[in-house]
């Protein structure tokens, strides 16, 4: 009515949801398979921490479960312990269900409690992947998932296995779309925290990773640039101090410092990708500009079972919109 | 790195372990404990600050009431509240409070339309307040006092000038800028202060009221009369007042039940306690911890409700004698009661002591109140703008985070701008003081009886939310307590805002009280619509989506 419409308002749509940091919750990555069709987007990408942080002791005892839940010890039987069980699978707790005499043998040999551990983190990410795989398929969305830096690197292989929906993308550079109109380039590695996660690297190494990916992208401004950690200094990295003088480190009350990537920042200002997704932070969801690069971290809320992510709305080579949503 | 009790039921030489072994990862992160949270909720839900409304105004408007009865009536129900509050707090530990609740179990744009209008928009008016309470509570008597034990003109004048229209302005931009400042520094900073500043000084002060008002009725008058006679031209002794009342026609009311009941819609406030789930539960350990979260309320609450309100209001009216504080009361709304500093509960308790420093210790408590209730809508109007702004319901600007002072800088600034308006339009036009003073308490009673109802909603509504949530299970007389609470909660707090908007002693039935209350609802509600039908078409973003219930898988 007003005028021509130009070539890019005539284009499709594509829809692209961005989730990270599920951190192994049960309930968290089941409604992520939900939302695939709720909020319809034509592109998921995941982007990083998938294994959850503990291993749950369960004695197992003639039918009886005992096991220590919220600060307490109980004894019960099979039925009530699957409720108690559901809530640890939403925290992303691995229940590690052996008789008294075996649980302490495994927790008396490191090597052996290691080992159990990987072994139900990559059981739980490989039934993580059939099951996205076979939704994917179901809905037509193609999927990019990747590891983060708390991942260990055992899951890899089950990562990058063949699929055909979902795609082990980290260390690649993608075409997103079918077409190859948009790219996506993938890091999980994350600068040094104070608690030696296994991807955890020196700034330098960061940006010398980021710098190798950039040399295979065609196009930084139909780029979207998926990379773990967010960049330092931009609102969206924001986490409490840390006192590192004690193992773990502990929050300091009422003292917030920015902890994100000064390579990831120097990187975005300087090859300005079109969008940028982030996680690592979990309490510092929001959006931010650099440049002409939209920045993005969703944040998480795994713990609680709660699912966010950001809807970014793609037409030509325009990036139209964006939302975050919760679930 | 495996720690933890062992069980007892396990007889081995080295029993196994039942404690959660977790591996090295980066981790968590929320930073205010349940403690700070009561703190922060105490201050929040105004010790001190509802004396603003206490005294002379009710005892005119609602002849009759009994203040003490209200406040025990208020404490009564509180429970209620908290209950509704730390049942959808836990279940959903986010930021954004009563519009996360109403707009993910009621309706989205009644969420956004309540939030909206009856949090951020009318609770502005709470900076107004807070600079109220600086003045008529704080810097009034304070100075007051003072010129009359330091023997000071200079003092009395400086008192009047506080109370007159260009010092409250003052007073009221100086106020806004404060809550301003510490809103950009961050809430970690506010934290500090709360608890090393704040806490301590508003305790002594609240200590301090309670022993100047701890006295016969005897010593009252005899207090009240002493200080009187320091300047017999101007001050009045208490048989002068009871004189001069009953000269003008004042005839002492008999107590009244229904104005009693009807000071609720003040005294309600005092349930404000859980105020810290509008902007900390987000930031706040155990928050998802039901138990832990309601009776971190309770505490606050009855701190507030025993300490700060029924105590002091009950040794008023005993020290005064009612008839006396009629009468006060009376002169000072048709002419002159001869005491001026406010004539208020502040002043009168400080006519109690001839020693500047428990003055200047009494009235400080109140100033830091004042200026603490600016902080405070500041802090967390900014996180539900924030939160408005996150699910697009606002414009992205205002939850954009400011890379320098890490917190929603735009929000803030918005919010001062309001701030400054509102009180401008205050001091210029007349007519709107008394719905601008009364619509902050309205509405948050309203927001009450509102979110009440979402309590009941969550149960039938909020399906795998509710069923996964920590009061999932928990029944009082067979019904689940969200519906239970929340059932006595929208009873209670919907009639006192109905009663507010129909009873014309409570002075909010003008139509210009009506209008800013209920259109300002309706514009909200009207912006929601637009706004969505154009980021759908403009932005392809479908606002809807972030307040759909996900089941899982």
């Amino acid at each position: 009515m007003f005028g021509r419409r130009n070539r890019a308002s005539a284009a499709p749509r594509t829809r692209l949801l961005f989730v990270s940091d599920l951190h192994g919750s049960e309930t968290t990555f089941a409604k992520l398979l939900r939302v695939l069709e709720l909020w319809s987007p034509d592109v998921l990408v995941v982007g990083g921490d998938v294994a959850g942080k503990g291993l749950w002791p369960v004695i197992v005892d003639n039918g009886r479960r005992r096991f220590s839940w919220m600060g307490e010890e109980h004894e019960a039987s099979a039925d009530a312990y699957a409720a108690v069980r559901r809530s640890a699978l939403q925290v992303g707790y691995y229940p590690l269900e052996l008789p008294a005499g075996e649980l302490e043998r495994v927790q008396a040999d490191p090597e052996a409690r290691d080992a159990a551990f990987d072994a139900l983190m990559r059981e739980r990410w490989a039934d993580w992947l059939a099951r996205l795989d076979a939704r994917c398929a179901e809905l037509g969305v193609h999927a990019f998932v990747m590891a983060g830096n708390d991942d260990p690197w055992s899951l890899d292989d089950l990562t990058s296995a063949e699929r055909e929906w979902v795609r082990g993308a980290d260390g690649k550079v993608l075409p997103l779309l079918e077409d190859g109109s948009w790219t996506l380039l993938t890091c999980g590695l994350a600068n040094q925290t104070p608690w030696q996660c296994p991807r955890d690297v020196t700034e330098d190494e960061l940006a010398a990773a980021l710098d190798a990916l950039a040399a295979g992208v065609p196009d930084f401004g139909t780029t979207i640039a998926n990379i773990h950690v967010p960049p330092r200094g931009f609102g969206l990295d924001l986490a409490a101090e840390l006192d590192t003088s004690v193992d773990p480190p502990r929050p300091v009350f009422g003292s917030q410092a920015p902890v994100g990537s000064s390579a990831v920042a120097a990187f975005l200002r300087a090859r300005q990708p079109a969008v940028s997704l982030h996680g690592h932070i979990h309490e510092s969801g929001g959006a931010a500009a650099i440049g002409r690069t939209r920045a993005f971290n969703p944040g998480s809320e795994y713990g609680e079972g709660i699912l966010r992510g950001v809807l970014v709305t793609l037409r030509g080579r325009d990036v139209l919109g964006h939302q975050f949503v919760s679930g | 790195m495996t720690t933890g009790a062992t069980s007892p039921d396990v007889s081995t030489s080295q029993p196994a372990s039942l404690a959660v072994f977790t591996r090295r990862s980066s981790g968590l992160v929320r930073s205010f404990s349940l403690f700070d949270a009561v703190i922060y909720g105490i201050l929040a839900a105004g010790t001190l600050f509802q004396l603003l409304y206490a005294f002379p105004g009710p005892q005119v408007s609602l002849p009759g009431l009994s203040l003490p009865l209200a406040y025990l009536l208020a404490a009564l129900f509180s429970p209620a509240v908290f209950a509704v509050y730390a049942a959808l707090g836990s279940a959903m530990p986010r930021s954004g409070g009563d519009y996360l609740y109403q707009s993910r179990f009621l309706h989205p744009a009644l969420g956004f339309g309540f939030g909206f209008a009856w949090e951020v928009f009318l609770w502005v008016t709470f900076t107004t307040t807070g600079a109220l309470l600086v003045t008529q509570l704080g810097l009034g008597p304070l100075l007051f006092n003072l010129s009359y034990r330091l023997d000071s003109p200079g003092l009395l004048n400086a008192s009047n000038w506080f109370l007159g229209d260009t010092g409250f302005l003052v007073t009221a931009l100086t106020v806004t800028l404060i809550g301003f400042v510490i809103c950009l520094s961050g809430l970690s900073f506010y934290g500090k202060l709360q608890k090393r500043v704040l806490l301590p000084i508003v305790l002594l002060s609240n200590g301090l009221l309670i022993i100047l008002l701890a006295r016969s009725h005897a010593s009252f008058l005899a207090h009240f009369d002493a200080f009187a006679a320091q300047d017999p031209k101007t001050l009045k002794t208490a048989a002068e007042i009871q004189a001069a009342a009953q000269k003008g026609g004042f005839v002492n009311p008999a107590f009244s039940l229904r104005n009693t009941i009807l000071y609720l819609s003040i005294a309600f406030g005092t349930c404000y306690v859980m105020f810290a789930a509008q902007g900390l539960l987000g930031e706040t350990k155990q928050a998802s911890n039901y138990t832990r979260l309601f009776r971190a309320f309770l505490i606050g609450g009855v701190y507030v409700g025993v300490v700060s309100f029924i105590v002091p209001t009950y040794l008023f009216e005993h020290a005064t004698g009612r008839e006396f504080a009629n009468a006060f009361a009376w002169l000072s709304a048709n002419g002159d009661a001869g005491a001026a500093g406010g004539g208020s509960i502040a002043t009168l308790a400080m006519m109690m002591t001839s020693s500047p420093v428990v003055i200047i210790l009494t009235s400080l408590g109140f100033i830091l109140v004042g200026v603490y209730f600016a902080t405070c809508v500041f802090l967390n109007m900014t996180r539900v703008m924030c939160a408005m702004g996150m699910d697009r319901t606002l414009p992205e600007w205002f939850a954009k985070v400011s890379a320098r002072f890490h917190v929603p800088a735009n929000a803030a600034l918005f919010y001062a701008g309001l701030a400054v308006a509102f009180n401008v339009l205050y001091v210029l036009v007349p007519s709107v003081q008394t719905p601008m003073l009364l619509g902050g308490v309205l509405t948050s009673t309203g927001m009450v009886g509102v979110t009440g109802l979402c309590g009941i909603l969550f149960v039938v509504r909020g399906g795998d939310v509710y069923r996964s949530s920590p009061v999932f299970g928990k029944k009082v007389l067979g019904i689940p307590v969200p519906a239970f609470a929340g059932a006595i909660a929208l009873i209670w707090a919907g009639g006192v805002t109905i009663a507010n908007l129909v009873v014309p002693d409570l002075g909010f039935t003008s139509w210009a009280a009506r209008i800013l209350v209920l259109a300002s609802l309706a514009l909200s509600i009207v912006w929601f619509y637009a706004y969505r039908a154009w980021l759908r078409a403009r932005r392809g973003i479908d606002i809807d989506l972030a307040f759909k219930s996900v089941p899982p898988e």
